[in-house]
């Protein structure tokens, strides 16, 4: 068995999935377009991607619809500060430009906290874009995060969004722009190695897009932090369908983004994909001993060990950006939450690293099992010898007994 | 109940379809099959690709079920669903004594059983949960066996359907169901409870497992 080309073809799984060039050049210019929309309607403000656009880590959300386009997030951030407006009027604002127009008011839908433009497919597969309004942060309550913060400097940046309450629309602190800045931080490095082989690589796949390689935008390339990022996402969404409840239970995106930048800063940035997700599932195993060992015990027998922490008997993973915003907050509110959290790390260092050991035929099965039959098919066909196993339909089938 | 001819010709059916097992012992009263059983099957995209290896113990000229041993502790003595003496728990012999009420298909039961409960027992692993639903120990599984077949929404009703069909000998669909809905059983569970009046092999089965309950429940388990 050769393990380099399954990493490859592992890989070429997530680049699947991954957003294309054609795809972000398009979605690049939309939100331009709405930006330069609302200015035309009197708003000034600058637009922004956040989450996963700006990170670098987009999938195609296949598990309930393998059809399904992208969704990317934005934040519009209107010149004011908090004191200047209050959530609901400034909501008010965008909501009014967005539905007086006749270009976006057919595509939209609005949500409590955002709204939401779905285009037409470009290609296979559309997208949409997730418009969050958001004002500046009031320097009151910037000045108490900084004191607070483990990254005091990256708290200029914080911006207040309207959430809904059940009756009322307050201010919600989030800091994309300072989270970015934390995440880049760490992971140019990591980009830096990846780059040259990177826009060959993107050139030659897609030399009808662009007419040199350096015309490539580097926020297509992918280091090893972003892929293993992607790769987990990916893996989550197939394995968290398997449970009733697995949307309200599953890891949400900017834990795993959170886990694995902080773990993989001071790593030498040339590491593979596979190496860094090899230690970072191998690290994460470690902390699933914080769920049975008590925390003086862990601390003693593992030190420094502080990317997933427990303060007060509660779960903890902070927001580098946001010093109140502990990510792990529903980890305490239901202890599953953790519980299937850490049996899943398990199955991700199974399915993606113990799996290079096994015959073609267990690596293929393994493979489908962790991103589902249809995927798998799709992008490798016939390789590595499937078996058409034989379905169980669940209306008759035994529960064991005794 | 099988004879040995049957048994016979159902095994060399099976091990046309199971190859990498084979008969290690076989009289007049059992046959044993040795050797690595291939579970290859997929539920909601998850396949289980995988031998295991076991023995099947066929019983010849006996009302008892084959039933199968896991020789190599293939099976984690923490899976709560594990064993009963050696046997593993593949589902409630009531449920398999109905299933087969017209005759017993070994290679259906190896396919619909034993796989089953190797693939079951891979998702649980896997996930923590049970992909079919699982079945409580002792009587209270019969119970719940019944109260699926019945379409009953509660053990302590299943148990009263379960007495009513058990003593009222004729069916009678203008009687009150006994599943406490208040309506006639014909406009209720009558399409249900009805069979056991028709087929008195169903009656049988569900009579011995309402006396094995009361002995279970005599003897607190």
């Amino acid at each position: 068995m050769n393990t380099q080309e399954r990493k490859n073809d592992l890989l070429q799984i997530i680049e699947h999935l991954d957003i294309t060039p054609t795809m972000y050049k398009n979605a690049e210019e939309k939100y331009k377009n709405l930006a330069a929309y609302l200015e035309s309607k009197g708003i000034e403000a600058d637009m922004y991607p956040q989450g996963s656009f700006a990170l670098g880590t987009v999938i195609r959300p296949t598990v309930r619809d393998p059809n399904a386009g992208y969704d990317l997030d934005f934040v519009c951030q209107v010149h004011a500060m908090r004191e200047d407006t209050t959530p609901a009027e400034l909501r008010k604002l965008i909501e009014d430009a967005l539905t007086s127009s006749d270009l976006y008011g057919g595509k939209l839908t609005i949500h409590d906290e955002c709204f939401t433009v779905t285009y037409a497919n470009i290609g296979n597969y559309g997208f949409s874009i997730d418009i969050v309004p958001a004002v500046n942060e009031s320097e009151q309550v910037k000045a108490c995060l900084q004191q607070k913060a483990a990254y005091p400097d990256l708290i200029s940046t914080s911006i207040a969004i309207p959430k809904k309450e059940p009756d009322v629309y307050t201010w919600l602190t989030n800091n994309p722009k300072g989270y970015l800045a934390w995440f880049n931080g760490i992971n140019n490095p990591f980009s830096e190695h990846s780059w040259e082989n990177s826009r060959e690589k993107i050139f030659r796949e897609n030399n009808a897009v662009y007419a040199s390689v350096e015309e490539i935008p580097p926020a297509l390339n992918r280091s090893s932090i972003q892929r293993v990022i992607q790769i987990l996402k990916y893996h989550r969404d197939v394995f968290y369908s398997k449970y009733p409840n697995g949307e309200d239970i599953k890891p949400i995106s900017a834990i795993i983004n959170t886990i694995v930048v902080k773990m993989a800063d001071g790593i030498r940035p040339d590491i593979s994909v596979f190496d860094l997700l090899d230690f970072i599932t191998t690290e994460l195993a470690i902390y699933a001993e914080r769920q049975k060992l008590p925390e003086q015990m862990f601390s003693s027998k593992y030190p420094n060990r502080n990317v997933i922490q427990i303060q007060d008997n509660k779960w903890m993973i902070c927001n580098p950006a946001n010093p109140e915003d502990n990510l792990a907050d529903k980890w305490n509110e239901d202890m599953r939450i953790p519980r299937v959290f850490f049996r899943w790390c398990s199955c991700v260092h199974h399915d993606l690293i113990d799996s290079f050991k096994e015959s073609d035929e267990a690596f293929r099965s393994i493979v489908e099992g962790a991103f589902g039959q249809k995927m798998v098919s799709d992008v490798w066909g016939e390789k590595y010898r499937p078996i058409p196993a034989r379905p169980i339909q669940a209306l008759h089938a035994a529960k064991p007994w005794g | 109940m099988l004879t040995y001819e049957d048994a016979v010709t159902q095994v060399s059916e099976l091990l046309q379809v199971q190859t990498g097992l084979s008969v290690s012992k076989s009289s007049e009263e059992e046959i044993q099959l040795s050797g690595a059983l291939f579970v290859n099957r997929v539920y909601r995209d998850f396949p289980v690709r995988k031998h295991y290896r076991i023995k099947l113990v066929i019983p010849v000229g006996s009302e008892e079920l084959p039933y199968v041993l896991d020789t190599e502790n293939q099976i984690d003595n923490t899976y709560p669903h594990a064993f009963t003496g050696k046997k593993l728990c593949l589902e409630t012999p009531t449920s398999i004594r109905i299933q087969y009420i017209d005759g017993f298909n070994l290679v259906s039961w190896v396919q619909n059983y034993v796989e089953v409960y190797f693939f079951t027992y891979e998702y649980y692993k896997r996930y923590g949960i049970y992909p079919f639903g699982e079945r409580a120990h002792g009587y209270c599984g019969i119970v719940q066996t019944y109260k699926d077949l019945l379409h009953i929404d509660n053990e302590i009703n299943t148990i009263h359907v379960m007495k009513y069909i058990s003593t009222v000998k004729v069916y009678r669909g203008h009687h009150r169901c006994p599943c406490g809905s208040n309506k006639r059983i014909r406009s209720c569970h009558g399409e249900y409870i009805k069979p056991f009046y028709e087929d008195c092999r169903l009656r049988k089965i569900l009579d011995d497992d309402l006396l094995e309950c009361y002995r279970e429940a005599k003897e607190g388990k």
